[in-house]
């Protein structure tokens, strides 16, 4: 029950984000967007992406979002024309396109599910610095990468 | 289950939007959807298939996609410095 | 040291076209004495085969053939003939020949003759005589056009050639035929195995040999050539044409006598063709006014008798003719010779007197005539006998027609002697150096006494007949009868008969010269049609037609290169504009169209993948 619930302020939430006139409702809607997916993966059984999620993509993403959004808004942008010439093809595309994975979808049979009682926090973290250490410190450096791209990239000289 | 009915939709609407949005944040906004569909593709799967690998994919993409954010907002920013508009419809300067 | 006989007068000639410009008069010394060392040689082998036999000797050449030389009866006197005639004859040039340009050449070809007919006679085999005989040609062809300067002598020697060439042709594919079928040049084999041989072969063989002969020996009807040769010098007429190159021919048959017995067919050919010769050369001498000309016909009369003689199955009378011929048609040569150097003329008609002016020409001129007339006791009794005998035997429609030849000669030599002996002498008559009657006097001693010993007499010795006898003797008396009383006492007067058919038909030696002429003249025309129709329509049509396929395939090539090629550029360019006009469209510059296109790629590899 909470499923279809959560599913459904999700997807609503998402029709919004691509609708909207005014980029900063997009913006809201995307937000509560990625609160009820947070909300899915606690529903999973996932409780550490769900926090990482709400950490990082709510709350850094979105706040360099609405910064971006402020930056670089006019108010004479309202008045503008929302989605441009392709949008018949792009509904048709999406729309064949989702078509047709479900329909392979239907046809699959996934493998039966494995439970695993395991303390994911606990596991996830040891898995980080054993089995995924490499991966790891390469996200660093991207992360690194990112910070000094996206400081050099919109300093004014 | 049908998490994965509900990742596809989710896909498909941010497919739709990355195409059809002439903001360039929309635009985005509707990458970071995607990655969220994919996302909860991979936990499902982890979830379901007992395997810790896919939440721990699930974070590097979280951490992947906030590298990207900034980068490209950054760029954007720069764009709008440029041309006072953001609007990618009117961006064709590599047009035949 | 047979080969050496050969060898000497070569060794001459080599030596004085090499110097003799050095030389000058000294030339004559140096071919006199090689001559006079090959008369010894020959003097000293022949002595050796009377005593015991022949000689031969076999140097080795070649696989084909080898240097194989033979001395017997018939070429020991040959060479004693040809070495001493010429020895004589080339004292004598020392004189006739004094003061001119190109003297040491003379000697040199003299030289290179002799060297030759030496060979010649000596080879005993068919390609070294061949050999020989072509060498012998050639020195007779460079000594009778030796004054070149003059058109006419330079004509007659090509004409000597080309007659002689033309004959030989005959004797070439004789020999051919030889060695094809008999595998051997040598003569001791070919006589050995000759008589296995079909006689169709036989007769086809002797016959083209015989060619070689009638072409050499001036029979008829090759015979053109002499007269015309009296242009070179009198001592070349007196060696070549007289004593020695002519009888080379007579001299072939009866050393291939063995194979010639072996085809009657050929041997009836021969007289015949013989007597035809000594017919008509007698007839066209009767009307001669150039001395030389008269003893040239009278040589090609000798000849056909020698003919005669080997048609009738008696070559031995025929080589005793030969020599005796030999001795004194020399020395009449050259007695005209002394006279034409005194005289400065060949016309008998500018000549009279010469009995008073030069007594020892006289003397020995008439030795000369009378053997030649066949008058005992002679030399050309004897062997003119000899011949009358055989062909009487033998021939006798021919002995008839003999008789008359006989009556002929002597008419027309004492007709040469009653016209330029008696009278009045010239003012600038007078005797010739003793260079020159030395030899004369020296060659008159065989004229006169080489008929009493027949060294040929022997296997073929036919009974001595008194009707031959007779008759000979009558009619070489009745010629002379009739040429004392037209010639002598000039009883009738002649200027109308100059008139008649028959004497401009024998003057214009039967109008021999103007159909070889035509002949000639014809064949070349109708060979040159021949090529010129030939050429314009064979090979100037492959021309034209090469030239027509170049022009086609050149047009063909033009349409392939207008239409394909250039419509294959043309294409590819169009093809090129269109489709970039089309797809340049996809270059939106819109990134959101790049990424419908990467969906709609998506979908259809899902499509597709179903």
């Amino acid at each position: 029950m909470s499923f279809f619930f959560l599913a459904g302020v999700l997807l609503f939430s998402a029709v919004m984000v691509v609708t909207l006139r005014d980029i900063f409702r997009c913006a809201i809607f995307l937000i509560i967007a990625l609160l009820a997916m947070s909300g899915v993966y606690f529903y999973l059984g996932a409780p550490f992406v769900g926090v990482i999620q709400l950490l990082i993509y709510v709350g850094a993403i979105m706040v360099l979002v609405i910064f971006a959004i402020m930056l670089t808004s006019r108010i004479s942008d309202k008045l503008k024309e929302v989605s441009n010439t392709l949008v018949i093809p792009a509904f048709v595309a999406a729309f064949v396109f989702l078509y047709f994975m479900l329909s392979s979808l239907f046809r699959t049979v996934l493998p039966s599910p494995t439970p695993a009682p395991i303390d994911a926090v606990a596991g996830i973290g040891t898995a980080l610095m054993t089995k995924f250490a490499l991966p790891f410190e390469v996200i660093s450096l991207v992360l690194l990468a990112a910070l000094i791209g996206a400081i050099v990239l919109v300093r004014k000289d | 289950m049908r998490y994965i009915v509900l990742s596809l939709i989710l896909f498909c609407i941010g497919l739709f939007g990355i195409i059809t949005r002439r903001n360039a944040i929309a635009m985005l906004m509707s990458i970071e959807l995607m990655l969220n569909a994919v996302n909860l593709n991979l936990v499902y799967f982890s979830v379901r298939g007992g395997d810790l690998t896919g939440q721990i994919f699930a974070l590097f993409v979280i951490a992947v996609a906030a590298a990207e954010a900034a980068v490209g907002l950054a760029i954007i920013i720069n764009v709008y410095r440029k041309f006072t508009h953001i609007d990618v419809e009117r961006m064709t300067s590599l047009k035949w | 040291m047979v080969g050496l006989i050969t060898l000497i007068p070569a060794l001459s000639f080599v030596l004085i076209i090499l110097t003799g410009f050095k030389l000058k008069d000294k030339a004559a010394i140096v071919s006199i004495c090689a001559l006079a060392a090959s008369f010894i040689l020959s003097l000293y082998l022949s002595i050796g085969v009377f005593r015991s036999g022949p000689i031969e000797i076999n140097y080795a050449w070649f696989s084909l053939s080898s240097f194989a030389l033979r001395i017997d009866l018939i070429s020991a006197w040959m060479l004693l003939l040809v070495s001493g005639v010429a020895l004589l004859i080339q004292i004598y040039s020392i004189g006739y020949m004094k003061g001119d340009p190109r003297f040491h050449r003379f000697f040199a070809y003299m030289s290179l003759f002799c060297s030759a007919m030496l060979g010649l006679v000596l080879a005993n085999n068919l390609l070294l005589l061949y050999i020989f005989w072509e060498l012998v040609g050639l020195c007779s062809y460079l000594l009778i056009s030796f004054w070149f300067e003059k058109p006419s002598a330079a004509a007659a020697g090509r004409k000597a050639f080309i007659f002689t060439r033309a004959g030989d042709i005959g004797f070439f594919l004789g020999i051919l035929l030889i060695s094809f079928n008999l595998k051997t040049f040598d003569f001791n084999m070919i006589f050995s195995s000759a008589n296995n041989l079909p006689s169709v072969t036989l007769t086809a063989i002797t016959l083209l040999l015989f060619c070689g002969a009638v072409g050499k020996s001036a029979q008829f009807p090759l015979h053109v050539w002499l007269p015309d040769a009296m242009e070179g010098p009198t001592p070349v007429s007196a060696l070549i044409h007289a004593a020695t190159m002519v009888a080379a021919g007579v001299y072939m048959v009866a050393r291939l006598f063995p194979l010639f017995a072996l085809a009657p067919v050929t041997l009836m050919t021969i007289g015949y063709i013989g007597i035809i010769t000594a017919l008509l050369a007698g007839t066209i001498a009767v009307v001669q006014t150039d001395i030389k000309k008269v003893l040239a016909y009278s040589t090609i009369s000798q000849l056909g008798f020698m003919m005669l003689a080997m048609g009738s199955r008696a070559p031995m009378a025929g080589m005793f003719h030969l020599i005796s011929h030999g001795f004194f048609k020399a020395l009449l040569f050259l007695g005209a010779g002394s006279i034409i150097h005194a005289v400065h003329s060949n016309e008998m008609n500018d000549m009279s007197g010469i009995r008073r002016a030069m007594p020892v020409t006289f003397i020995t001129f008439m030795i000369g005539t009378l053997a030649l007339s066949g008058i005992p006791p002679f030399s050309g009794f004897f062997s003119k006998d000899e011949v009358l005998l055989a062909a009487f035997h033998n021939m006798p429609a021919a002995f008839g027609l003999a008789v008359i030849a006989v009556f002929l000669t002597a008419f027309y030599m004492f007709r040469l002697c009653f016209k330029i002996f008696p009278g009045q002498a010239k003012e600038h008559g007078h005797e010739s150096p003793l260079v020159m009657t030395i030899p004369l006097m020296i060659l008159a001693v065989p004229a006169f006494g080489f008929g009493f010993f027949n060294p040929f007499r022997g296997a073929e010795a036919e009974a001595a007949s008194r009707i031959v006898l007779i008759s000979s003797l009558s009619a070489a008396l009745l010629g002379i009868f009739c040429a004392w009383l037209l010639y002598g006492l000039k009883v009738v007067s002649l200027s109308s008969a100059k008139k008649t058919f028959l004497y401009r038909l024998v003057q214009n030696k039967y109008y021999m010269d103007e159909f070889y002429d035509r002949l000639a003249g014809a064949a070349v025309l109708s060979a040159s049609k021949i090529f010129s129709l030939f050429d314009s329509y064979v090979i100037d049509g492959i021309v034209n037609l090469a030239g027509l396929a170049a022009t086609a395939f050149a047009s063909l090539n033009r349409l392939f290169d207008v239409y394909i090629v250039d419509g294959l550029v043309n294409l590819s360019g169009a093809a090129t504009m269109f489709f970039s006009d089309r797809l340049r469209k996809i270059q939106t510059g819109f990134i959101q169209s790049y990424l419908l296109f990467i969906v709609a790629g998506i979908s259809i590899i899902l499509i597709i993948r179903r």
